[in-house]
């Protein structure tokens, strides 16, 4: 959900290589860390995929609130395929998103980066919530508004950071305007959060194996 | 009555959803109704040029090209399939 809205040139060539070098860091640091693994679960596989081309399908759709905005489903990622595999997977969805002409090539790497935040977040919070509610709809629920509020904080640094080309004002301004842009982003965060919370649910009533503990 | 634990998760959900939805709405009313691209260009300090995508009667419409998005979607489907079929699952 949130996610980087410029177009190419937007971002300084010194921003970009920088936010896809650190892209790729943690890409390579995940890649290395499934890799030392004995055995390739072909189960998580399945999930990623299914994952992929959701969170693809979903993430190009604009729905009419706010005046248009989208979901990504990026805390059920982490919930579901966890941080390592969710990490593959937010890239794969960004380039064939840009490939499409859904956000520019060279904010790939910003971009992975927000969505990585989101992963990891969603699911840290998913499972540190097993001891305050056992209920998986609002755990999944408050994991997702965990996931997507650290996603946004992520989106505001990197730009501020960043600065943007062409833009005709001040940084303070930037922050306000953000932060207006984050609150109606977490608006839609409502939407993300109850479907999310719908599908853990649903899933954790047919196959509770692929979720972790929990009632519905 | 539902146990003490279920009924925390169920307040710290419904505080959050009752905090979430004002504070979005409360901005809303302030900028007005813009579509994502120039609410992110307006909110940079860039001037947007307007785009106008197609929407259906439901409201709804696709970011980028959507010849590619069904052929990209196309592919994965056709992955999901597969991996479902000889994966262990």
């Amino acid at each position: 959900m949130a996610h980087i809205h410029l177009e190419d040139g937007s971002f300084s060539l010194f921003w970009v290589l920088i936010w896809w070098t650190c892209a790729l860091v943690i890409i390579g640091i995940v890649l290395y860390l499934l890799r030392s693994k004995n055995k390739p679960d072909t189960r998580m596989i399945t999930i990623a995929a299914f994952l992929t081309a959701t969170s693809f399908a979903i993430f190009q759709v604009s729905l009419p609130f706010f005046g248009g905005v989208h979901l990504n489903l990026t805390p059920l990622i982490g919930m579901l395929a966890g941080p390592y595999i969710g990490t593959l997977i937010v890239l794969i969805v960004n380039i064939l998103s840009a490939a499409i002409g859904h956000g520019g090539w060279g904010l790939i790497g910003a971009n992975v980066l927000v969505n990585v935040s989101e992963v990891v977040v969603a699911y840290l919070a998913y499972h540190g919530l097993k001891k305050v509610t056992a209920s998986l709809f609002y755990r999944a629920g408050i994991a997702t508004f965990a996931g997507l509020f650290i996603g946004n904080i992520v989106m505001i640094l990197i730009i501020l950071v960043s600065g943007i080309q062409g833009a005709t004002q001040s940084t303070s301004m930037t922050l306000v305007g953000l932060s207006g842009l984050a609150a109606v982003n977490m608006g839609v965060a409502v939407v993300e959060a109850i479907i999310t919370g719908l599908v853990v649910t649903y899933i954790g009533k047919r196959r509770p194996d692929l979720i972790g503990g929990g009632t519905s | 009555m539902k146990p003490l634990r279920e009924m925390k998760g169920m307040i710290i959900f419904f505080v959050l959803l009752a905090v979430v939805i004002t504070s979005s709405f409360f901005v809303f009313m302030q900028t007005g109704p813009m579509g994502i691209e120039e609410r992110f260009s307006h909110a940079v300090g860039l001037t947007h040029e307007d785009e106008h995508e197609d929407e259906g009667a439901s409201g709804l419409s696709l970011e980028g090209n959507p010849v590619l998005y069904v052929i990209i979607l196309g592919v994965l489907v056709v992955i999901c399939i597969l991996a479902y079929k000889y994966g262990k699952f």
